[in-house]
């Protein structure tokens, strides 16, 4: 599998990403509970890509599988890509829709993936 | 807690004119008064990030559900330093997050300022600020590594903002 | 066993215009090199260093681990740094190797190499001067390397570098050393405004300086004279720390070795600065006064 974008995965797609209690932070600046930009800092950022899930048979709910207490944050391929980061498909044995957000992650770039983050599941209680 | 500080504050900078069963009001101190104000921050930050930086020392590869490593405890080590050089007694604590790279973040999200920094290791740092004040202001981005004079004037906002 | 450069045996270089003295009162050097924490190390491994460290250092014990220490720059007047105790210390022990009859010693912990060279009371007046010291750390360095680099441990990233230059000085027919420190640094002159009520009985004194590097704070020198006591004999002496501390130009062993010569020559110089003309004649100042 050729570690490139091809475009295979379209400009408004929605890219899933779990996130952990500990990383949602309280920006009291905007009155919100959001994903802290720390969470999305690696270099190979795991993502899911929601259509390829649904092409497979599952929704959101798969990438919270077995994951009691995180939440699940969404941005686009496009806004992504909007910071020329690669967005690639490397799906795995056990999850089909597993793509990757390649690149480094500075303060800036992550911030940028945070701005263009909302909500696809906000995990209340405590695991 | 606010409310115990400043009967503690008012106890220090204000003299008794009379013995203390006295009806006398008080002379104001104003070299106490300083001396209050400028006191060495009450470590209470201290307590609450190291806690987090103990839990999150003991994580295991893959924390986050992905490959996240555990943040080293010399990295822990290191944001105790800064924040012990930067921190002031009226500096709000810091949110402090474990970070998919495998370091920390040391965040701060009020009083219309966000300042962010990434502890990737010992003098691998990124700064992130933003005055929300200051809109025609781009945010500074900035990496750091023994130097943290950058930090100065965001800490200072937050303190007395 | 660790092969000795053969460059120990030849009269070492040494930086110009440094103070150079025959005797000096000079009872340690440590050597120290603080790097990124090897998470991958376990206890087991230890045991196979200590098989490639046996013949030189055949006495292996465990100490507590020192907590890792950070120069930073860019804050007027720090806090000085409260004690976190165990909390954020290396998981496993600090390790000495040494010898019975010799005066080196080797620690090794997940984030630090040191090296001590102590003098020994039968060989007081014999020391074999900071390039012979750095050789052996440095050859000791490399078989770390090796080790760490065949059992898959990880690699060494350097990101700090300490030198310390400890003396324990006496004044000859002086009992009264610790009220007498003036003789002994120019720091103190003895004199008060007016008579104090009372005999002075001792005195301490610590100093920081800050070093830089082309034109960038780099590092700082640390100097503490304090009074003490010679163990063997209960005499009065005055001991001198002086400690350079920084970070090295780059992450790699190279860098660090570096480093600690920059850090040596800050020792030494402050150490002629700091004590008197009437010292550097009585320990045989060769390079003659400033």
């Amino acid at each position: 599998m050729a570690a490139v974008d091809d475009g295979s995965i379209a400009d408004d797609a929605r890219l899933l990403r779990r996130i952990r209690p500990d990383q949602i932070v309280d920006d009291e600046n905007s009155g919100t509970r959001r994903p802290s930009s720390a969470a999305f800092k690696d270099a190979e950022l795991s993502v899911d890509s929601e259509p390829i899930l649904n092409d497979n048979g599952f929704d959101w709910r798969f990438s919270l599988q077995g994951h009691a207490g995180y939440s699940l944050a969404q941005f686009t391929a496009g806004h992504a890509r909007a910071k020329m980061l690669p967005v690639i498909h490397t799906p795995l044995q056990n999850n089909p829709a597993h793509s990757e957000v390649h690149g480094k992650k500075t303060q800036g770039v992550a911030n940028h993936l945070v701005a263009g983050t909302s909500w696809v599941h906000l995990e209340l209680k405590s695991p | 807690m606010a409310r115990a500080n400043a009967q503690r504050v008012e106890d220090l900078f204000y003299e008794p004119t009379g013995s203390s069963a006295s009806a006398s009001p008080k002379a104001a101190n104003y070299p106490n008064f300083v001396s209050a104000f400028n006191a060495p921050p009450e470590r209470k930050w201290q307590i609450e990030v190291q806690s987090r930086l103990l839990k999150y020392a003991k994580m295991q590869n893959g924390w986050d559900s992905y490959r996240a490593p555990p943040v080293g405890w010399d990295t822990g080590m290191f944001a105790l330093y800064i924040l012990n050089d930067v921190m002031r007694t009226r500096t709000p604590i810091p949110q402090v997050v474990p970070s998919a790279a495998g370091g920390v973040q040391l965040e701060w999200h009020q009083k219309g300022i966000d300042l962010e920094l990434h502890i990737a290791g010992p003098y691998q740092c990124e700064l992130w600020f933003r005055d929300h004040q200051q809109p025609n202001d781009p945010p500074v981005s900035l990496e750091l590594t023994d130097n943290f004079s950058a930090l100065l004037r965001p800490i200072e906002l937050l303190t007395t903002r | 066993m660790i092969q000795r450069p053969e460059s120990i045996f030849r009269e070492p270089d040494r930086v110009r215009d440094l103070p150079d003295f025959m005797a000096p009162p000079l009872v340690e050097v440590i050597l120290s090199i603080q790097f990124a924490a090897l998470g991958n190390l376990k206890s087991a491994h230890i045991g196979l260093l200590w098989e490639r460290l046996r013949s030189d250092y055949p006495d292996v014990t465990e100490q507590a681990p020192l907590q890792a220490v950070f120069e930073t720059f860019g804050i007027p007047n720090p806090t000085p740094m409260m004690q976190i105790q165990a909390l954020f210390t290396p998981q496993l022990p600090r390790y000495w190797f040494e010898r019975s009859d010799s005066p080196n010693l080797l620690q090794f912990q997940q984030d630090r190499i040191i090296h001590n060279w102590r003098q020994q009371p039968e060989n007081s007046h014999i020391y074999p001067r900071y390039e012979s010291v750095k050789a052996a750390f440095e050859d000791e360095i490399q078989l770390i390397e090796r080790w760490l680099s065949d059992e898959s441990i990880g690699e060494l990233r350097p990101n700090q570098c300490e030198v310390t230059y400890t003396n324990i000085i006496s004044l000859p027919e002086e009992e009264a050393v610790h009220g007498s420190i003036d003789r002994i640094t120019p720091l103190w002159t003895g004199k008060f405004s007016e008579e104090p009520p009372n005999k002075l009985e001792r005195t301490r004194i610590e100093m920081t300086f800050l070093f830089s590097h082309d034109e960038k704070p780099t590092g700082r020198v640390y100097v503490n004279f304090q009074p003490a006591f010679r163990p063997n004999d209960g005499g009065r002496v005055v001991k001198l720390d002086i400690t350079a501390r920084g970070r090295p130009q780059g992450e790699s062993v190279a860098d660090a070795l570096a480093f600690l010569d920059l850090e040596r020559e800050q020792v030494v110089r402050t150490f002629g600065a700091v004590t008197t003309t009437e010292m550097h004649k009585l320990w045989g100042r060769t390079d003659g006064p400033r």
